[in-house]
This record gives structure tokens, sequence and C-alpha cells, in this order.
């Protein structure tokens, strides 16, 4: 079909990096409202685990752009998982079996609020160039 | 005989493009083009509408897709008013055009 | 995502450590207290702590399953415990509630174990607060974003 590309894999990557980050967002306030909750163990989601095989996917040709964002949902949620060591110290399990440092949570969560301004800033420069290549430069 | 065969090659030679006659218009022309164009301008404009109304109507749904969404149908619309801005002024200069 | 449930896990947060922080300042008022209306010294209270799937619209609770993220939880205070330990005992005949041994049967509740308590409390308000600040702020980032394409 004859038809002008304008978004390509660049524009669907940022896409994903969003939803990643924000379902990432959920995980972690999950986490840091459990502080206290009786024999809870935080979660995390592995962001970069889901980048890469959005990468890989389209290396090997397996999905069309349209398709990186259908297979997010279930990738982003089988990136969800317990780390064995979650303030990498052992021993930091409190008596009633609850694992949360709250120090470690707003560390990741001020991490993943970083990544996630960054690829909404990279994303509305790449809109705001293509719309002033449309403009051809003028007002 | 030859060398009239090569005064003909010179003095009419071979088109490097085969054209057609004007009665039948290519596959890929610019009308198609622009019909394909409008089309997915069309979808995208759809699927922004419904991204909103379940945001704002139902509550659910991505905030980031319904966003994105938004820009996509923003600006592949604005790309279609700019071709046919060049295709109005195109036409008009043709028009101009004295015979 | 789903806007609300984000809100309502810090949200769920940030309630459960304010039920915390007022069942804790209730045993800091009662460290004295020898009489009760069910009888007996007051007995120091705490707060049971459970994590629950975090709600979207009531409604939707099949929608997440549908979306898939149900493992994420918030908090909730699903009761109040009362301590079984031993009231500690002090010698006082002249006190108006002494045995006939003249022991005081007073509230086995350690002050220095309740302030920090409460302070803990009081951290994971704030680091709660935090995130729910924090998720505002993305929002408007992407608002901000979808109003300023000119």
């Amino acid at each position: 079909m004859v038809g002008f590309k304008l978004f390509n894999f660049t524009h669907e990557l940022l896409a994903l990096s969003l939803r990643t980050r924000a379902a990432r967002h959920e995980v972690l306030s999950a986490n840091i409202a459990n502080a206290d909750t009786p024999g809870y163990r935080p979660k995390d989601l592995d962001f970069n685990a889901v980048m890469k095989s959005a990468v890989e996917a389209s290396a090997n040709g397996s999905a069309q752009d349209g398709n990186l964002m259908a297979r997010a949902s279930a990738d982003i949620e089988s990136a969800i998982y317990e780390p064995e060591y979650p303030n990498s110290r052992q021993g930091e399990d409190r008596l009633d079996g609850n694992a949360v440092s709250l120090d470690s949570q707003m560390a990741l969560l001020t991490e993943n609020s970083l990544g996630y301004e960054a690829s909404l800033t990279f994303l509305q420069r790449a809109l705001a160039g293509l719309r002033f290549a449309i403009r051809e430069g003028r007002g | 005989m030859s060398i009239i065969k090569n005064v003909d090659l010179v003095y009419r030679p071979t088109p490097l493009v085969k054209t057609k006659s004007l009665e039948e218009p290519q596959k890929g022309d610019f009308n198609n083009v622009l019909k394909n164009a409008m089309g997915e301008v069309g979808e995208l404009q759809e699927k922004a509408n419904q991204a909103m109304q379940q945001m704002v109507g139902e509550g659910t749904g991505d905030l980031q897709e319904t966003m994105i969404a938004l820009e996509k149908a923003d600006v592949s619309f604005r790309l279609m008013m700019q071709i046919r801005n060049k295709v109005l002024d195109a036409y008009q200069e043709i028009m101009r055009m004295q015979v | 995502m789903d806007l609300f449930k984000i809100f309502s896990i810090s949200g769920s947060g940030m309630a459960a450590q304010r039920s915390r922080m007022t069942v804790v300042a209730g045993n800091l008022a009662n460290t004295e207290t020898s009489r009760t209306p069910e009888g007996g010294p007051y007995k120091r209270r705490d707060v049971i702590f459970r994590s629950v799937p975090a709600a979207g619209e009531f409604s939707d609770q099949l929608a997440d399953l549908a979306d898939g993220y149900e493992v994420v939880q918030g908090v909730e205070v699903v009761g109040v415990k009362q301590s079984s330990r031993p009231p500690r005992l002090l010698f006082d005949p002249n006190h108006p509630d002494a045995n006939a041994d003249g022991y005081v049967a007073l509230p086995d509740i350690n002050p220095m174990e309740e302030m920090v308590d409460m302070m803990s409390a009081v951290r994971s308000y704030e680091a709660n607060l935090s995130t729910y600040n924090t998720t505002k702020s993305l929002i408007r980032r992407i608002l901000d974003m979808a109003r300023n394409s000119q």
C-alpha cells in the first residue's frame, strides 16, 4: 500500500518505554504502600528486559511496528519479579517477614521517574521535529 | 540499411522510461497516494477519539497511550493539510500559466 | 496504567499509616490508664496491616484482571489487635484501683517503643505522600506535553 511512514520504530520504542516505566511506577508505589505489611516482599519490574526483547523482536522481524505495543502487556507483566535480595544486603528482613526498605524503594522510584521524564522529553522533541518539518521551518 | 537505422536512433532515441499513454493512469499515482494518506489520517483520528472517549467517559485507559494517539493524529493531519496546500498551490500555478 | 489505581495505592498507604499513628497516639495517651469500661487496665493496641489488590474503578475488578497487573497491591488496616501482654503491677495501696494486695494493674506500654513506632509511621506516611506527588507531577508532564504542542 502506498502510504507515508511518519512514525517509525523510534517512536514506537519510546511509547513502549513510557508504558513500561508507568507499570514499574505502579509496582514500586505498591512496595512503598506495603512498607509495614507483615510478610510482604518487595517486587520490581525488569525494564531493561522489556526494552531488550522489543529491540530483538524488531531486529529479527517478528514484530511489525504496530505489534510492538500489542505484545507490550504480556512482556511487561512477565517482567514483574521478586528480587531475591531486595536491599542488596542480606538479613534486612524484619521479624514480621516484611522486607521493604523505604530508602531503597524511594531510590528506585526516583530513578524510574527520571527515566520516564527522559522518554517523555525525547518523544516530545521527536514530534516537535516532525511538526517543524511539516511547517517547512516557517511559523 | 543499418546506417539509416543508426541515424534513426540518433534522431529518435529510445526513451529510458516507458511512458504510458494518458488514458492509462499509473497504479501508484498521486491520486491514490492522497486517498491512502487521508484514510490513514482518518484512522488515526478515530483511534485518538476512541482513546479520549475511554479516558473521559469510562475513566479507564492509559494516559500515555491517549496522549500519543492524540499527537500522532495531530501530526499526520498537519502533514495532510500541508500536502493539500501544496497541491492547491501547484494547481493555481498551473492555472496562471499562460497558454 | 489506570490513573485511579496508582493514586489509590499511595492513598491506601497514607490512610493505613494514619490509622497506625492514631493507634500509637492512643497508646501514648493511655500509659497510666488503670481503669477501662471493659474492666482492667488499658491494653496496648496495634494495627494489623494486610495487602489488598489495588482498587481501580469499583466495577473494574474484572478489567484489572484483564489488564494483568493484579499483582500490584495496596494496603489496608484489617483490624486492631489488643496486646495480650500481662499488665505491669505497681505497688500503690492508696490508689483507688489497687487490688486486695495493694497492687495496681497498669498497661504494659513502653513510651520509648511507642515513640519509635510513631516515627516509623510518620516516615512511611511521608514516603507514600512523596510517591503520590511524584505520580501527580508525572501526569502533569504528560498533559503539559499534549497542551504545548504547536
